[in-house]
């Protein structure tokens, strides 16, 4: 924990989300849901001077439409298609991207495809007032994951088929709902020391980290992985991603795994260290979203992320450059 | 004289690690080869099927270059006659090529050249790790060098196999890219189903130091692909040719898809492969033959724990037999009466005359009890009168009583009552739990033990002390429970499975606990259809579900015609479950149940269960105290 205070927290807090509005001249991007959260935007947007605002609505895992416009479908797999989000948008424009409304397929490729196009990129979260109960379940109380999930697969443009390494290191970002945790360790099936949860210390709210152990609780036991809890902060991504990298470079011999079933901040901390080192593997179950999930809205983040992701469109084709020239050499 | 606390700690910690995924480097420590191993080291395409836990892993990998090295430590690698690849399907993987963003024909050539990848990648390891171990070079021949580069449309020759791993790295890197660009940058040079496979592993067999062996491509956890993967998979599989050929591993009704690419053309067993499946070698159910296959295998499994080499050799030898005493069904009557039998000779004494009493004070408890039980049923003949006839007539005289319904007393004698309201004890009872499932096996003993040992202390121990019933029995129940709570993260829908094991269990635990004037020990059920066509296929999908992970057990019913009809089976809840929800595991009489019935149990639980009971003549039985363990469910059941 003391390493973290030397590095960088590139975050602007607001204690309420009426009190952030995005710079002149901008672009915000967003999504809506029936979350209470996800409405604050409208409680500023007359108020702001020349910002485009452009509305994402999914359409499913792998696309989306932009402002109502059905006829024009912009798939995730697809460079080109997500150019077109910043077709004629000056290089240097911020954009925003307002993360709370939408699902983390969407969003990783959005912002991939922002930060890839030279934008200085900022994400914005708004976190909730309160879940609903029901995502802490009680030992004893049924868990339904056909309502909750729709199964494992990679975040579209984020596909790993050719590790490097064949040991996993599995790093599991912990949320409330432990039957997701135990779903994903079935599939993956990592040898059990080599699992590190991290959970999120201080939470938004100060009981949800005895929650986040308790929904847990089982798989933690049966795989012995509480011994290697590692805690950051829910709410900041880039103590989450200094601390991956801290992973990453401890046990640089093994493939790492990233689950990212926690908070939005902490999956975004995912997606960052996933486009600055390609080769690391996000394992997603993606959840089905269900109206009245959270209530309330309670602070307002600004991370920029900039500051940490450079654009890099030929990341991977890097990679394959450097094995080539280390094969001729 | 030896001091087995340690040993039994070591064994403890053995057994604790259960699953082949966890063993990794002490996996072939403890390797037992089971019955079936010889069928798989055949030249021919086999099916392993088999549920969660029942060893296909572990032999698998076994079967693997690595576990045969490993395994074989009398052999010389260039002795093999078959060289085994290990490939684990990986959901994550997998699943990439899937979406409408591009069309199925598209996936499916896309998915080809993905395994073409995957599978060459490993045969150029082998080849590597060959080499490195043995001293020998494998020669590759330059045209087959110039085939290589060909059939993968490489732009430099190659010639070593260190290039070619290389090669086939960045060939991967370049699809993955690709596949993440798929709508505007779909991947170029696909290579052609089967084709590379064929090609390097006739250059790397035919005329070099490997002449005469077979790869074989030991695929496991076959029912992650997708259905159209699995039909690229079996296409592969029909084709097979003498350099190569598969062994699968699968989970029951896994195997979803048997045609080719050719829809008209399908695999069949035993034309295009051997089907092993272990339940019908394995679960007692098929005979004691088979019964004692499973028996032979799990001693050796588990003896082979209970004694680490790493303790001297000319210690006594650990029996798990020994570990494990069981009660006979008198003793355990006797056991669970706790004395209730005083009270009732105290009122026998006012009512038969002394010398029928002095011997009726001679006759064991149980069977007291039993006598007892059966006086409730004859309401012309009072208990007095009935210990009369015993006396009188003989115990023999009660024999086919005893035989039909005396085991199925003892479920009525703590009914109600806390703590253990039946026994579950001794090696051969914890072998039908675990029903022909290595991994429940193994679970069963290593928490017994746990808790042996946490009673045992630090204390040196000269004798083997025998794990009490009551150590037993809770460990069962402990392992039912654990495996219900588990249920729900295995599939996405596990809830509903757990929602119906929930209720079918408390269904046939209140049948165990009320036998009186029924059928004794119904614990099976037959399914019969009496809704619409919607309804059944989700009654036949949960059914499915539940079977193949193990919250059910399926054996071809008396009617058997055709293998792939849902009601052509009895259906039984898994015997692991059994202590959990207190009912008998041997698989005796069965109910008929209605599909809408058994959706209710899963969608409106109470009234699904009040339902089946009532078709039972059950009326008042749902009053019947929870058992101690199923009270953390109580809200499901209120």
């Amino acid at each position: 924990m003391n390493k973290l205070k030397n590095v960088p927290i590139y975050t602007d807090t607001f204690q309420q989300a009426g009190d952030f509005k995005p710079l002149d001249h901008s672009i915000y991007v967003f999504g809506l849901t029936d979350e209470v959260r996800s409405r604050h935007i409208a409680d500023w947007r007359s108020s702001t001077v020349n910002v485009n605002f452009i509305e994402i609505s999914e359409k499913e895992n792998s696309s989306f439409i932009i402002n109502g416009d059905d006829s024009n479908e912009i798939f995730l797999r697809s460079d080109q298609n997500l150019s077109n989000l910043w077709k004629d948008i000056p290089k240097e424009s911020n954009v925003y991207i307002d993360i709370t409304g939408l699902s983390h397929s969407t969003w990783a490729g959005v912002l991939k495809s922002a930060i890839d196009n030279g934008y200085k990129v900022m994400v914005v979260y708004v976190e909730p007032g309160l879940y609903s109960r029901s995502d802490a379940p009680l030992e004893g109380q049924i868990y339904d994951l056909s309502e909750k999930i729709t199964g494992i697969s990679p975040l579209p443009g984020f596909a790993v088929l050719a590790p490097k390494k064949a040991e996993t290191m599995f790093v599991p970002l912990l949320g409330f709902e432990g039957t997701r945790l135990k779903y994903i360790i079935e599939q993956i099936q990592p040898a059990n020391e080599h699992i590190m949860p991290i959970v999120g210390l201080p939470g938004f709210k100060p009981w949800y980290v005895f929650e986040t152990l308790k929904g847990n609780k089982a798989s933690l036991v049966e795989t012995r992985a509480w011994e290697s809890i590692r805690y950051v902060p829910g709410d900041c991504p880039f103590s989450c991603y200094y601390l991956l990298n801290d992973v990453y470079t401890t046990y640089n011999e093994q493939h790492i795994k990233i689950a990212p079933i926690g908070t939005k901040p902490h999956a975004l901390a995912a997606v960052m260290f996933a486009l600055n080192h390609p080769q690391i593997e996000i394992i997603y179950d993606h959840p089905v979203r269900k109206s009245g999930r959270t209530d309330g809205s309670s602070k307002l983040h600004v991370y920029h992320v900039s500051s940490l992701v450079k654009p890099n469109p030929t990341r991977t084709q890097d990679f394959i450059r450097s094995l080539r020239a280390r094969r001729a050499s | 004289m030896s001091n087995y606390l340690p040993r039994l700690k070591k064994a403890q910690e053995l057994l604790g690690l259960y699953r082949a995924e966890w063993l990794s480097s002490k996996l072939f420590d403890h390797f037992n080869e089971p019955g079936y191993f010889s069928e798989l080291k055949t030249n021919r395409p086999c099916v392993l099927i088999g549920g969660r836990g029942t060893g296909k892993t572990t032999v698998l990998k076994g079967l693997s270059y690595t576990g045969q090295f490993a395994l074989n430590t009398n052999s010389q690698i260039q002795d093999w006659n078959y060289i085994g690849i290990y490939y684990r399907v990986n959901t994550n993987r997998v699943t990439t090529f899937s979406g409408n963003d591009v069309s199925l024909d598209r996936w499916i050539s896309y998915f080809s050249h993905y395994i073409n990848l995957c599978f060459c990648q490993e045969l150029v390891k082998f080849a590597l790790w060959y080499e490195q171990n043995t001293g020998e070079k494998i020669e590759i021949t330059p045209i087959k060098w110039r085939r290589i580069k060909a059939v993968f449309q490489l732009d430099e020759v190659i010639e070593s196999l260190e290039y070619l791993e290389e090669e086939l790295e960045i060939l991967l890197l370049e699809f993955e890219s690709s596949i993440n660009q798929v709508v505007d940058n779909p991947p170029s040079k696909i290579t052609m189903q089967g084709a590379p496979i064929d090609t390097l592993s006739e250059a790397l067999l035919s005329g070099t130091v490997l002449e005469g062996k077979q790869f074989f491509f030991l695929i496991d956890e076959f029912e992650n692909f997708q259905d159209y993967q699995q039909q690229v998979l079996n296409t592969l599989i029909k084709h097979n040719n003498s350099f190569y050929t598969f062994k699968i591993g699968v989970r029951e009704l896994g195997f979803r898809q048997k045609a080719t690419l050719n829809e008209s053309e399908q695999l069949t067993s035993p034309a295009d492969y051997v089907r092993i499946d272990l339940t019908e070698i394995f679960q007692n159910s098929t005979g004691n033959k088979e019964a004692n296959k499973f028996k032979e295998f799990a001693e050796a499994v588990i003896n082979s724990r209970l004694n680490d080499p790493s303790f001297p050799r000319q210690q006594e030898e650990i029996r798990i037999n020994d570990l494990l005493p069981s009660l006979s069904q008198l003793e355990e009557a006797n056991l669970l009466l706790k004395n209730r039998h005083v009270g009732w000779l105290k009122d026998l004494e006012k009512q038969i005359d002394n010398n029928l009493y002095e011997k009726a004070k001679e006759i064991q408890p149980g069977y007291l009890f039993f006598i007892k039980y059966w006086s409730e049923k004859e309401q012309s003949k009072s208990f007095a009168d009935l210990v009369e006839d015993w006396l009188l007539n003989g115990k023999d005289s009660w024999s086919t009583r005893l035989n039909n319904h005396f085991y199925a007393s003892l479920f009525a004698i703590r009914a109600g009552k806390v703590g253990i309201r039946k026994y579950y004890t001794g090696w051969d009872t914890y072998l039908s739990l675990a029903n022909g499932n290595i991994r429940y096996l193994l679970e069963l003993v290593h928490a017994a033990l746990l808790e042996h040992l946490n009673l045992l202390e630090e204390s040196d121990t000269g004798n083997l002390i025998p794990i009490s019933y009551d150590v037993q029995t809770n460990a069962a129940i402990q392992i039912g429970r654990k495996n219900l709570t588990e249920l729900e993260g295995l599939s996405v829908e596990g809830a509903k499975l757990t929602k119906l094991l929930l209720s079918l269990g408390r269904v046939f635990g209140v049948l165990a606990a009320s036998p009186l004037g029924h059928t004794p020990e119904a614990n099976q059920f037959q399914l019969v259809s009496d809704s619409d066509e919607t309804t059944e296929d989700t009654v036949n999908n949960i059914l499915t579900q539940a079977v193949m992970h193990l919250a059910l057990t399926r054996t071809p019913g008396s009617k058997l015609t055709d293998k792939t009809d849902i009601r052509d089976y009895d259906y039984m809840i898994h015997p692991i479950f059994s202590p959990f929800f207190v009912f008998s595991y041997r698989k005796k009489r069965k109910i008929t149940l209605q599909s809408s019935s058994l959706l209710k149990l899963v969608l409106k639980p109470k009234v699904g269960i009040k339902e089946v009971l009532e078709n039972s003549n059950r009326t008042e039985s749902l009053d019947f105290k929870l058992p101690d363990q199923l009270q953390l469910f109580g809200s499901y059941y209120e």
